[in-house]
């Protein structure tokens, strides 16, 4: 079963993915705290990440970069309602990484997920 | 106060206005995600017709607001000058049936769409998403003032290096007082409701690809003052390699979807 980490700092959004994901047969881990998804992070194996930019605290970006220092080879795809702040972080724009734009379709959420754990056992 | 002072104020104020603007449709986005998520995963559970059509009304009104949220953002950035394209290559045809199966819901009873389409397909460099907007814009209007029994008809041409997109129906046709406004913002026919932002929108769009929006009604051949339907045409410039690629065969396919 293919493992997604969910963390976005409004817990709806969070539920609401989760369902739409668990329902497809993903095994969801989803958390409103960067933090607290960091420590998780260490514990436990994800094919992706789907992880909210503007957050309090520690945004999607600033989460990601920690990420990469565990494990510099996971997936991830940022999902934004608008904000991208380009010049700041320009390295992980320059990786290609996935967004997804809020809100997004349950059948276009499942597809892009799909898409981009294709390869994962 | 100085006159260059007034106008920096005024600058100013302007700058603060779209960044409020900005700021909460940005927010509004993010309740829409849960509203339209978990509606449509209990639509699925529900068997009842009753609560299915109630649930409907819900997702359309969301989607409804998703809609307002992003003309509301699409105006700050054509305002200040910051629409930018994401241009890619992509099938037009592909794109214009992709767009008509989105908006079939709103397909009036009685009512088909009919294609007159230039070869087996362009290729066009250009924004699919912002293309794909100006389709859904003009297919809405179509399909909001076309009249029971009517038709649709969506025709690709190519000519003098130029895409030329036509959306014709058999509604209404647009009031004469109206015509000198109609790609302004937030004109709209009081009775039919609407932002008024939509021609607005599109028209910023093709002229950003290079290309123009006109419209027109439908003549009658009595030359009376009677309208029967509206025409919304844009073209957009093709270059030399999608021309090539778009030409090959010059066979007319003309196919007609009664049932979308």
């Amino acid at each position: 079963m293919k493992k997604i980490l969910i963390v976005d700092d409004e817990p709806d959004v969070n539920l609401s993915l989760k369902m739409v994901l668990e329902d497809k047969g993903f095994e969801v881990d989803a958390f409103d705290d960067p933090l607290v998804a960091l420590e998780n992070f260490r514990k436990r194996y994800y094919d992706l990440l789907i992880l909210d930019i503007k957050m309090p605290g520690m945004n999607g970006f600033e989460l990601y970069r920690e990420i990469k220092k565990i494990d510099n080879k996971v997936k991830v795809c940022f999902l934004t309602a608008g904000e991208m702040y380009y010049g700041v972080y320009t390295d992980i724009f320059n990786e290609n990484n996935q967004f997804i734009r809020k809100p997004i379709e349950n059948e276009e959420l499942i597809k892009r997920v799909n898409e981009m754990t294709l390869d994962a056992s | 106060m100085e006159q260059s002072e007034l106008y920096e104020q005024l600058k100013m104020h302007d700058r603060m206005q779209r960044e409020f603007i900005n700021i909460a449709a940005h927010e509004l986005r993010t309740p829409i995600q849960p509203i339209l998520g978990l509606t449509q995963i209990l639509q699925h559970g529900i068997k009842d017709s009753y609560q299915l059509q109630l649930m409907d009304i819900i997702i359309r009104n969301a989607k409804r607001l998703q809609r307002l949220t992003e003309d509301i953002l699409d105006v700050t950035k054509i305002e200040s000058n910051s629409l930018h394209l994401n241009k890619e290559k992509f099938k037009m045809h592909e794109m214009v049936l992709n767009s008509i199966a989105d908006c079939k819901n709103q397909l009036k009873k009685g009512n088909d769409i009919k294609l007159e389409l230039a070869c087996d397909d362009i290729f066009v460099e250009a924004d699919r998403a912002r293309l794909n907007q100006v389709i859904m814009n003009l297919l809405s209007n179509a399909m909001k003032f076309n009249q029971e029994h009517g038709t649709i008809t969506i025709r690709t041409q190519i000519v003098d290096n130029q895409i030329i997109v036509r959306i014709k129906d058999t509604g209404i046709g647009i009031d004469p007082e109206i015509f000198p406004r109609l790609f302004s913002k937030f004109v709209t026919k009081a009775e039919k409701g609407g932002t008024g932002l939509g021609l607005f929108i599109s028209k910023a769009i093709i002229e950003a690809h290079g290309g123009r929006i006109w419209a027109e009604n439908v003549s009658t051949s009595d030359n009376s003052n009677e309208r029967r339907g509206a025409i919304f045409t844009f073209s957009m410039p093709l270059n030399k390699e999608q021309e090539q690629q778009s030409s090959l065969p010059p066979q007319q396919d003309m196919g007609q979807i009664d049932h979308l």
